[in-house]
């Protein structure tokens, strides 16, 4: 699920940094600090949409680098139990596949399929296969998360596309 | 009523009491009891008067209770006839026990047996009455007189009470005791007025016939002139081997055993104290608690340990429960069944191996016996052998004691096996499995816990346990309409319950402290997705519990403990950072951080106390000091790990990578909490750092003697303390700092300490320290380089190096070296002022050229000079960038010390050289360049001290050629006058430790050349040996002259002589013989009696001084170490491998390391 958070984060700046374009450097070093990066608490910072402070610059005794304490709000991303999440598959195995929800990456075992789904080690690339369904890599399925494992740096997540509606999405 | 009381009244009176009293409670007979009581009570309390009184009434009611009574006793006989016979039975014996009423009662009885004898029934009885009831009357009257009459004949009333007060206290306490059952335990125990207990030996198995023999002879010998007074015989099953008599004699167990086959009487009759006679007899209550669908364990048989289950429990009472188990149906050819059947014995007794364990498949049965020995039976089922086999299993009435049925335990994997495959599992009965570890289940549970009820009334609920108790849990329901409602249920019917996605750990079992998601609940089992390995565990749920979100990080005592220091390979080392079960996360010193499993590493050894590193200021740090970075993130941490003072480890929870474990380098950090500056400058100097605990030198401690101690498998050893002392045994396994030593005597393994055991030479008998320095390896263990881990290896190089500026110097660092407590310093140099140490490599040497003394002069020059600039700065060198210097100063140490230089981990070492300075011999081969490095640099080198060339000793010495030093056969004769003094030969050995330095190799690199250990010159010079002080009496190359009397069967060439001061000619007859090969087996005083192997008719006496060693020529030839350390010489070795005058040795049993011994020291055998 997606979410608008306010978060801070705290930028150093090296001295020769220091100069008329300061605040884009830190806008750019912001962005290259926290867009893509996850933690526990908050999940999966997507994008940040606004800096609302940019913070007041300390120089730090010793080194000369500055500290800013910068406010921002960004996009977070953080699974639930129970949400129902789209993704694409990145990897099929004999226990399951995982998909990717966007940075997430959740895995389906075979156990939470259908079944009447079974495992085709031998096609290529290897799938899993119902009459009506096919799941192999690339394609999108729909699933259910079922439960997170959250580490402080990552999350990853056990869905089931044993119920209706959950599995492939066609394109048609 | 008293006993006179009865006598004198009427019967009838008596029995009309009761009557009276009958009617007005109840007919039922079982009143009787207490209202006889009363009556007692009542009658005896009454007065005469009292008695007169109802006299009256009696009489006139009489008839009419007579009456009832009689329609009583009617009513009761229609009503109870068919129980007439019982109840009469029951009232007579009550009655009896009144012994006041008996006349009574058997008054009473014979109305009954009357009543019961008349056969014609109610109509009879009536017409009967009349006429008796008339006689009755008038008996009553008269006996009532009598009565009357002797009344006053009696006592007065006073004694009758008294009396009977006596009477009823007595019959109280009978009868308490007549009544109880109770007797208390203790009364019952055995004492020392019963009879004893004797215990005889029997054979075992045949105690029940020889109890039954002891019976006949005793019940035979009963009533004979001297039977025998054994009182009871039995045996125990239990106690197999033995049975017990009970008599008061032990003569009479004698008697009783005589001449009874299978009672071993030599063993003696022993007396089974007092105390163990009760618990002897003690039978301990066995729940063998069946129920189908249980698991147990076959205790007997080919399927000894197998698991089965409980099918049927239908004749359990005779003791034979039906099972169903995999088979183990041997399958092998006919032939082989057909050799069996030959030896006479049924199929499978003979076999020594099992055959597996699997399902009974018809076909696979029929290929190998024949379609006649498997018979069909209905329902699919197969008779086979007598057995019964049912969907592969075989199903099988055994008797329970060949089962077990406690502690079965079954794992996941039997009871798959057991259900074909996974695909059954699902229908099998889950519950079974449960059932078989029900009893484990309270011991799981833990508040918080989820749990769901699955048998019981219960079944379904579920909810979180509350509290714990034996066998009862409190559950807080959840869901329904007892929702947050507090139900206690009985613990062995819960099971923990799971959700999908939930995080769990493994808490037993092979996987255990594995991690996982569940991915699938089945009941029971619980399948997980593994966080670390990307598979599938399936384990009970019992076995796992929640677990946190976020995987722990604590320690979990395994081999690799967080934040331990690793090796990856032998340049990378990592820190871990997370144990995940069976795998470790770790980060690397580059910054990578990658899971390996803990095969894949070493662990490092522990340096935290040690461990130094320089920060960017210069200042030193520790491991625990906090410290951040001055680049890059900033980050702070506390430092951890130090590997070699070059990567640190620091650790920082707050930050979320790798655990909050970063790896920085040395000059990028800075203290957090300031220090004193670099002003100190006495900390620069290496000769103050050495005096310093762990300063300087001390930086890191020498190599502990763990490092790979699994190459001391295999080695044979003596144990020299404890209770194994004296014992020898050969090294299998090494478990920390315990060996397992499987004994030479009794081929038992121990786990001795490894301080407790020395190494024992083969051949020789001798006994070595373990760990040091590798015994019969050519380096280290020359001499006082024998402990080369304990010396301090900048001191060892120094010495050898720096002894050149020492000698010449006297206040250059080296000279302070020099006065350090060095074995080195006080051995060797006499505290750095003697004149100069390569005198006495020289001494060894003989004539060493002077270009090769230039390069050992000059070597350490460059390494004062070259590294730090200025003399000094060796702190500089040792401080700042104390890699090379450490490296280089650690490797030989290290390296020659344990033989096997290879491993050391420096990777200056290993980049300097190609052979990394494992052999002297690539040394050897770039010496030349070494040297001429060094010389270069010596001349540029600002070291402003007096040249070693200027030495007015280096003229003398030529102790090796440059391009072989090693080899060095050359310096006979001539013996300079160094030579003579015993006190340089002993500095050689440290040379010989710093030798084979790869600094040497590295000459034209900034590290090689600079260590102190260019100074390996002197090694050359002194040609390898270490014996410079052996004797005194001069030397070939480094071997007394009289070297060849101490062997014998060996090959010689025949040489000038190399007696020093000697008188004899320079050469044996004039050089006749020179250049020859000689072999001798007989040595007559001072010469060998020699015979020529290239004209064997050639036999000569020759003197020993005039033989040398005919050395080695190819690999696989025999020789015989005829110098070098105590323990080497003797040897009788192998050549393998020859490099620049070294061979490498064949390994040989208690081999540590390569056994390699220069050429010089080494004699062909002659006769093998």
């Amino acid at each position: 699920m997606f979410f608008l958070r306010e978060l801070t984060h705290t930028i150093l700046l090296h001295p020769s940094y220091f100069g008329a374009q300061l605040e884009d450097y830190l806008r750019q070093k912001l962005y290259e600090d926290v867009e893509g990066t996850c933690s526990g608490k908050h999940g999966y910072i997507i994008s940040v949409i606004t800096i609302s402070d940019i913070g007041e610059g300390k120089i730090m005794p010793s080194t000369g680098q500055a500290k800013f304490k910068t406010t921002y709000t960004a996009i977070v991303m953080k699974p639930f139990k129970g949400e129902v999440v789209d993704g694409k598959v990145v990897n099929v195995n004999k226990m399951g596949f995982f998909a990717m929800v966007g940075p997430l990456q959740v895995f389906v075992s075979c156990h939470l399929t259908h079944s009447d789904m079974k495992y085709d080690p031998n096609a290529s690339p290897p799938c899993y296969r119902s009459n009506d369904e096919i799941i192999q890599k690339d394609t999108k399925v729909r699933m259910q998360i079922v439960g997170c494992r959250v580490e402080a740096n990552d999350i990853f997540a056990i869905g089931t596309i044993k119920k209706d509606f959950l599995g492939q999405i066609r394109e048609d | 009523m008293s006993d006179v009381e009865d006598a004198s009244s009427p019967i009838e009176a008596k029995s009309e009491d009761e009557r009276e009293e009958r009617p007005t409670t109840t007919k039922k007979r079982p009143r009787i009891v207490d209202p006889d009581e009363e009556d007692d009570g009542d009658e005896g309390a009454d007065t005469k008067d009292d008695e007169e009184k109802a006299e009256g009434d009696e009489k006139d009611d009489e008839e009419n209770d007579e009456d009832e009574e009689d329609e009583d006793e009617d009513d009761d006989e229609d009503d109870e006839e068919e129980n007439d016979g019982e109840r009469r039975r029951k009232r007579r014996r009550k009655q009896k026990r009144y012994r006041f009423l008996d006349v009574e009662a058997e008054v009473d009885d014979e109305d009954e047996e009357e009543d019961e004898d008349n056969d014609y029934g109610d109509v009879a009885e009536f017409i009967d009455e009349a006429p008796e009831e008339g006689a009755v009357q008038n008996d009553y009257q008269h006996r009532r007189l009598d009565r009357s009459f002797g009344r006053d004949e009696q006592e007065d009333v006073q004694d009758i009470v008294q009396r009977l007060k006596e009477r009823h206290a007595r019959t109280a306490a009978a009868r308490y005791n007549g009544d109880s059952d109770a007797v208390p335990q203790r009364l019952l125990m055995p004492g020392v007025n019963d009879p004893s207990l004797w215990r005889v030996y029997t054979k075992t198995g045949r105690e029940a016939a020889i109890c039954a023999s002891i019976f006949r002879k005793v019940f035979s010998q009963q009533y004979s002139a001297n039977p025998i007074e054994v009182i009871s015989v039995f045996y125990r099953d239990s106690l197999g081997g033995m049975i017990f008599l009970e008599a008061r004699q032990s003569a009479a167990v004698s008697a009783a055993i005589a001449g009874i086959v299978g009672i071993f009487a030599s063993r003696g009759v022993s007396l089974v104290p007092i105390e163990e006679m009760a618990p002897l007899l003690k039978i301990k209550k066995k729940d063998v608690n069946l129920t189908p669908g249980m698991w147990i364990k076959m205790k007997r048989g080919k399927h000894t340990g197998d698991l089965a289950q409980v099918v049927d429990t239908d004749q359990i009472t005779s003791g034979v429960v039906g099972i169903k188990f995999i088979p183990r149906i041997d399958l092998t050819p006919r032939e082989k069944r057909k050799e069996r059947a030959t030896n006479g014995k049924a199929g499978g007794l003979n076999t020594t191996v099992k055959p597996p364990s699997r399902l009974f498949s018809y076909d696979d049965v029929r290929k190998i016996y024949g379609r006649q020995s498997v018979r069909q039976g209905a329902q699919g089922s197969y008779f086979f052998e007598n057995d019964e086999y049912i969907d592969g299993f075989c199903v099988k009435d055994v008797k329970i004691i060949v089962i077990e049925s406690e502690n079965v335990n079954p794992t996941l994997e039997e009871i798959s096996r057991f259900s074909g495959d996974d695909q059954t599992t699902a229908k099998f009965d889950l519950s079974a499995i449960a059932d078989a570890n029900k009893n484990l289940t309270v011991s799981v549970l833990f508040p918080g816990d989820q749990v769901e009820v699955y048998e019981g009334e219960q079944t379904g609920l579920y909810g979180s346990v509350e509290t714990v108790t034996q066998d009862i849990i409190a559950i807080k329901a959840f869901g329904g309409d007892v929702h947050n409602q507090i139900i206690e249920v009985p613990s062995r019917s819960v099971r923990k319950r799971f959700d999908v996605g939930e995080h769990v750990k493994v808490l037993a079992g092979k996987n255990q402290d594995a991690t996982g998601m569940v991915v699938e609940v089945k009941g029971d089992v619980i399948t997980l997705m593994s966080d670390q390995g990307e598979q599938e565990i399936k384990v009970f749920s019992k076995d796992i519990r929640k677990a946190a979100d976020t995987s722990n990080t604590t320690k979990t005592g395994g081999l690799y403990d967080l934040h331990d220091l690793v090796m990856l390979d032998s340049t990378t080392a990592a820190v871990v950072t997370k144990v995940e079960g069976a795998l470790l996360r770790v980060l690397d010193q580059n910054g990578a951080a990658r899971s390996v499993t803990p095969d894949q590493v070493t662990l490092r050894r522990d340096n935290k106390r040690f461990a130094v590193a320089t920060d960017s200021q210069g200042n030193d740090m520790k491991v625990g000091d906090n410290m951040k970075e001055t680049e890059g993130e900033n980050r702070h941490g506390e430092v951890i790990n130090i590997f070699r003072s070059l990567f640190v480890f620091l650790h920082n929870r707050d930050l979320t990578d790798n655990n909050g474990v970063f790896v920085a380098r040395a000059q990028a950090l800075i203290s957090v909490t300031p220090k004193s500056a670099v002003s100190d400058l006495g900390k620069m100097n290496p000769a103050l750092n050495q005096q310093l605990p762990y300063g300087g030198a001390s930086l890191m401690p020498p190599p502990p003697t763990n490092v790979n101690r699994n190459r001391l498998i295999n080695t044979l050893v003596v144990v020299i303390k404890g209770t194994s002392k004296g014992l020898m045994g050969t090294i299998r396994d090494i478990q920390g700092d315990n060996a397992r030593v499987e004994l030479k005597t009794n081929n038992k393994i121990l786990t001795i300490a490894l301080t407790s055991l020395k190494r024992k030479d083969q051949k020789t008998g001798q006994t070595f320290p373990l760990e040091a320095g590798g015994g019969p390896s050519g380096f280290g263990r020359g001499g006082p380089a024998a402990g080369g881990y304990d010396v301090n290896p900048y001191s060892g190089a120094p010495m050898a190096g720096g002894q050149t500026p020492g000698g010449f110097g006297g206040r250059t660092p080296a000279a302070r070296f020099g006065q350090t407590p060095n074995p080195y310093a006080s051995g060797a140099m006499g505290g750095g002022k003697t004149p100069n140490p390569y005198a006495s490599a020289a001494g060894a040497g003989g004539r060493t050229p002077a270009p090769g003394w230039g390069a050992g002069g000059k070597t350490p020059a460059p390494g004062w000079g070259g590294a730090g600039g200025k003399t000094p700065g060796w702190a500089g060198s040792g401080g700042k960038t104390p890699a090379p210097g450490f490296d280089g100063g650690r490797t030989p140490a290290w390296g020659g010390g344990a033989g096997m230089g290879g491993k050391t981990p420096n990777p200056y070492g290993s980049a300097a050289g190609p052979s990394g300075g494992r052999t002297p011999a690539p040394s050897n081969s770039t010496y030349g360049s070494g040297m001429e490095a060094g010389g270069s640099r010596y001349n540029n080198g600002p070291i402003t001290a007096p040249t070693p060339y200027g030495g007015p000793v280096h003229s003398a010495p030529t102790p090796a050629a440059p391009s072989n030093p090693y080899s060095a056969p050359t310096p006979y004769g001539a013996p300079t006058p160094f030579a003579e003094g015993p006190s340089y030969a002993a500095p050689t050995p440290g040379a010989t430790l710093s030798a084979p330095t790869p600094g040497i190799s590295g000459g034209p690199t900034p590290y090689g050349a600079p260590t102190p250990f260019g100074a390996p010159t002197p090694y050359g010079g002194a040609g390898g040996v270490s014996n410079g002080g052996m004797n005194g009496n001069g030397t070939i190359g480094g071997l007394p002259w009289d070297w060849a009397l101490d062997f014998r069967n060996i090959i010689v060439e025949v040489g000038p002589s190399s007696k020093p001061n000697t008188r004899s000619p320079l050469h044996f007859q004039r050089g006749q013989f020179d250049g020859q090969r000689f072999g001798y087996d007989s040595i007559v005083g001072e010469s060998c009696h020699c015979v020529s192997l290239d004209d064997g008719s050639i036999i000569e006496d020759i003197p020993a001084e005039y033989l040398k060693p005919f050395k080695p020529d190819q690999p696989g030839q025999v020789v015989v170490v005829i110098n070098g350390t105590q323990d080497q010489k003797g040897q009788q070795r192998t050549t393998q491998y020859e490099n620049d005058g070294s061979w490498m040795m064949e390994m040989d049993q208690g081999d540590l390391g390569a056994l390699v011994i220069d050429a010089g020291d080494l004699c062909r055998i002659w006769k093998v």
